[in-house]
């Protein structure tokens, strides 16, 4: 089959996979002669019909599959047309596509063509192929194929930027029925074996400097979310639990698409909207010190549809607001709905530089629009809140979707067990807290979690206080700051 | 701030001399002339601007590095924010770095906006740069960019390429600049300006006269004019990507306009995957 075929089959087949980012990473290869550098934030090189960034080439070694997955395009008992790369094929393209800055780097998967060993093998060469021959100093972003040797996932780990093994589905009980030849316990044990080893080699560098990189920039997963019946109580605790336990960097969730029929999957468009409120509720937990239980305890086990997570819980703690803008502290203001980490930190820096003043506030670039319900100033509230009911109107993003679920077609909470508990049982070994994540998590700037939580709220928000209050030190002291 | 209108000649020499000057001063003038926007008044505001004095860049670096990276960035934005950078320099100078977060002051919030719009651009196009292999293996990428941001690409391309030469031909300011290794490997760089730069460009992106930029899109005439590419290896390259970049959309979340909102439409012309026959 002529190159740029094999090109279109092997891209259309990668592309459900959600994660492009080119993050997290810092190389210098130019430096050492050869090609190619990565810088923390990542680049996004182009933006495709569909909207999302296009950072990296994203590939599939091959569609050949031996597993039959109800969800995906590449099931064995699907007629497609089936193709692989050469490893030397997939080294032109990508070094070709970098030097004309098309791309930072690869991202290369695979349909399991053979043994779990076999497919992992041919995905390490060709990640070895790009930096010891060629010098490529680029992002790479190589998928574990669960199964396969602790062996092979350490050589991986050493040429790749980031590993990422998906968890597919949010309970065991679901991955048993839609991808009855994946097993999770080997889905997670290949994700601890890469948060061990990630955590390991940050420990041993602090000791011994000319330790090999271990995956620089962590790993990620991906979920498919509305193939399966678990509400979002359950995928969030889920994600909040492969963040703390195996210091994943980023869960993806990607709305299901029905690409093929089949009995055991609904039908209709994908749920967009409840992907974005999972997008929105996981960016709370990673960088505004939420915890799951919280935001779910405001919502029910369905985020709503015409609310933010976060306003859906500032609804719901109602005694936490107003946070104070001449004393609150980082935690306190990143609760506030309408406050970004950006507005955040301008006040902070502002109050550092004087006193704040009244006539400030619309000149420093904040949008106050939904946040001036929430605020005060030496003791005034900026704006007085209406009943509840209006105020829910006017701090909603859809308020048209009011009293929807942003997950419509979702059953009541299913009878299995939380994912977690399920696959730790069938994996032997893994203890509460996998050794490292708290080291990970610190490293991700999400140590502290429960920091802002709300002291003296009423009902809901007692629990969250309490957690807060056991959960550090330093989460005291700065709401007693914010909260004398 | 006083009343005062001072001037300078449209270098970042210049600008950082006005920043020493303030420093020293203790005051900001309210208006700023340059030589490079007066236009028109550019004899008479260069024969008043400031000689740009040796040792400016090193006051303000010694007082404030943020300080002085504002300063590049308020440079490269072209914009009239002259005022501004004085403004925040003397409170800088009293008040020391703290006075680079008081978003509670006008001036700082004005140098902070022009700082956002410079980064953005930069980083958008550290991206969006495509680069052609010319006839001696030189890699060159066509730009029109919003700000004046080679200088901060450069440095950015020097890492990526490691020991590959490239160029960055600024369409619209008319110059260029050109990273080489030397003999050691380390790159260095040379800034063309005028017919030397144009001359960067391929044949193609240049019209049929090879001296004019306007009209033809360089990646139309990459895809597959025969007097376009000086290589036939970017031909195959240009075409496998815009395969790809076709291919990896997913057609069921089709969003053309989230597309347009994230790379807007003023980037196109220089992307190869954006050709009207791939949108």
């Amino acid at each position: 089959m002529e190159l740029g075929q094999k090109l279109e089959i092997l891209a259309a087949g990668a592309r459900y996979d959600a994660s492009c980012a080119s993050s997290g990473s810092s190389r210098n290869a130019g430096a050492a002669g050869g090609l190619g550098s990565s810088t923390p934030a990542g680049v996004c090189h182009s933006f495709a019909g569909d909207g999302r960034c296009v950072s990296l080439l994203k590939l599939l070694y091959s569609n050949v599959c031996r597993y039959d997955c109800a969800y995906c395009l590449n099931r064995a008992s699907n007629e497609a047309e089936r193709c692989s790369f050469t490893a030397e094929e997939l080294v032109r393209l990508t070094m070709s596509f970098y030097r004309r800055n098309y791309v930072e780097g690869l991202f290369l998967s695979s349909g399991v063509f053979s043994d779990p060993d076999i497919v992992m093998e041919r995905l390490v060469e060709v990640a070895r192929l790009l930096r010891e021959r060629e010098g490529f100093g680029g992002y790479i972003h190589l998928k574990a194929i669960p199964g396969c040797g602790e062996k092979l996932l350490r050589r991986a780990g050493l040429y790749a930027d980031r590993l990422s093994a998906n968890i597919e589905l949010p309970t065991a009980d679901s991955l048993a029925r839609l991808a009855p030849d994946k097993s999770g316990a080997e889905i997670l044990g290949a994700m601890r074996f890469i948060g061990d080893s990630c955590a390991e080699e940050r420990a041993d560098r602090g000791r011994i400097a000319s330790t090999p990189r271990f995956a620089p920039a962590g790993q990620s997963t991906q979920l498919v979310v509305g193939a399966s019946p678990e509400d979002d109580g359950r995928i969030l605790g889920l994600a909040e639990g492969l963040y703390r336990r195996y210091g994943l960097r980023r869960v993806y969730y990607s709305a299901f698409v029905p690409v093929l029929p089949d009995p055991r999957l609904p039908g209709g468009a994908p749920p967009l909207l409840r992907e974005h409120r999972l997008y929105q509720a996981d960016w709370l937990l990673r960088f505004y010190g939420f915890r799951a239980d919280e935001l779910l305890d405001a919502a029910g086990p369905r985020l709503p549809a015409d609310l933010d997570p976060k306003a859906a819980w500032a609804l719901a703690h109602p005694a936490f607001f107003p946070v104070e803008l001449s004393r609150a502290e980082l935690p306190a203001l990143l609760r506030v709905p309408g406050l970004g980490a950006t507005s955040a930190r301008r006040i902070l820096a502002t109050r550092r530089a004087g006193r704040l003043r009244a006539e400030d506030l619309p000149r420093m670039g904040l949008v106050m629009k939904r946040a001036k319900w929430f605020l005060s100033l030496y003791g005034r509230r900026l704006a007085e809140a209406p009943d509840q009911a209006s105020l829910r109107a006017l701090v909603a993003d859809r308020p048209e979707l009011a009293g929807a679920g942003a997950d419509p077609a979702a059953a009541p909470a299913a009878e299995a067990e939380y994912a977690m508990r399920d696959l730790e049982a069938a994996t032997p070994g893994l203890g509460p807290q996998a050794p490292g994540t708290r080291a990970k998590a610190a490293a991700a700037g999400t140590e502290g979690r429960p920091s802002g939580a709300p002291a003296g709220t009423a009902s809901g928000g007692d629990r969250a206080a309490g957690a807060a209050a056991g959960g550090s030190a330093r989460a005291r002291d700065q709401l007693e700051l914010a909260f004398p | 701030m006083s009343a005062e209108t001072w001037s300078y000649d449209g270098s970042f020499e210049g600008l950082l001399t006005l920043v020493a000057r303030a420093l020293d001063e203790d005051s900001a003038p309210a208006f700023v002339v340059s030589a490079a926007r007066a236009g028109g008044l550019f004899d008479s505001a260069a024969a008043r601007a400031a000689p740009a004095e040796e040792g400016a860049a090193e006051r303000v670096m010694r007082l404030s590095r943020r300080l002085y990276a504002a300063a590049a960035r308020a440079w490269m934005s072209e914009e009239a924010v002259e005022p501004a950078l004085l403004a925040v320099a003397v409170a800088t100078g009293r008040r020391g770095e703290a006075a680079l977060g008081d978003f509670a002051s006008a001036e700082l919030r004005a140098l902070a906006e022009a700082t956002r719009r410079v980064n953005r651009e930069t980083h958008r196009l550290e991206g969006f740069a495509r680069f052609t292999p010319g006839a001696d293996g030189l890699l060159v990428a066509l730009l029109e960019p919003d700000h004046n941001v080679l200088p901060a690409l450069a440095p950015y391309f020097q890492r990526r390429f490691g020991r590959e030469a490239f160029a960055l031909v600024d369409l619209a300011r008319g110059y260029a600049l050109v990273s080489r290794p030397q003999g050691d490997g380390t790159p260095a760089l040379e800034a063309l300006c005028g017919a030397e730069a144009l001359a960067l460009a391929p044949r193609a992106a240049r019209g049929g006269d090879g001296q004019s930029f306007a009209g033809n899109s360089p990646g139309a005439a990459l895809a597959g004019d025969p007097n376009g590419p000086d290589s036939g290896e970017a031909d195959e390259a240009a075409a496998l990507w815009k395969r790809y970049f076709a291919a990896t959309e997913n057609p069921a979340r089709r969003n053309p306009r989230l597309q347009r909102q994230l790379m807007p439409s003023r980037y196109w012309k220089h992307l190869t995957e954006m050709e009207p026959r791939n949108r």
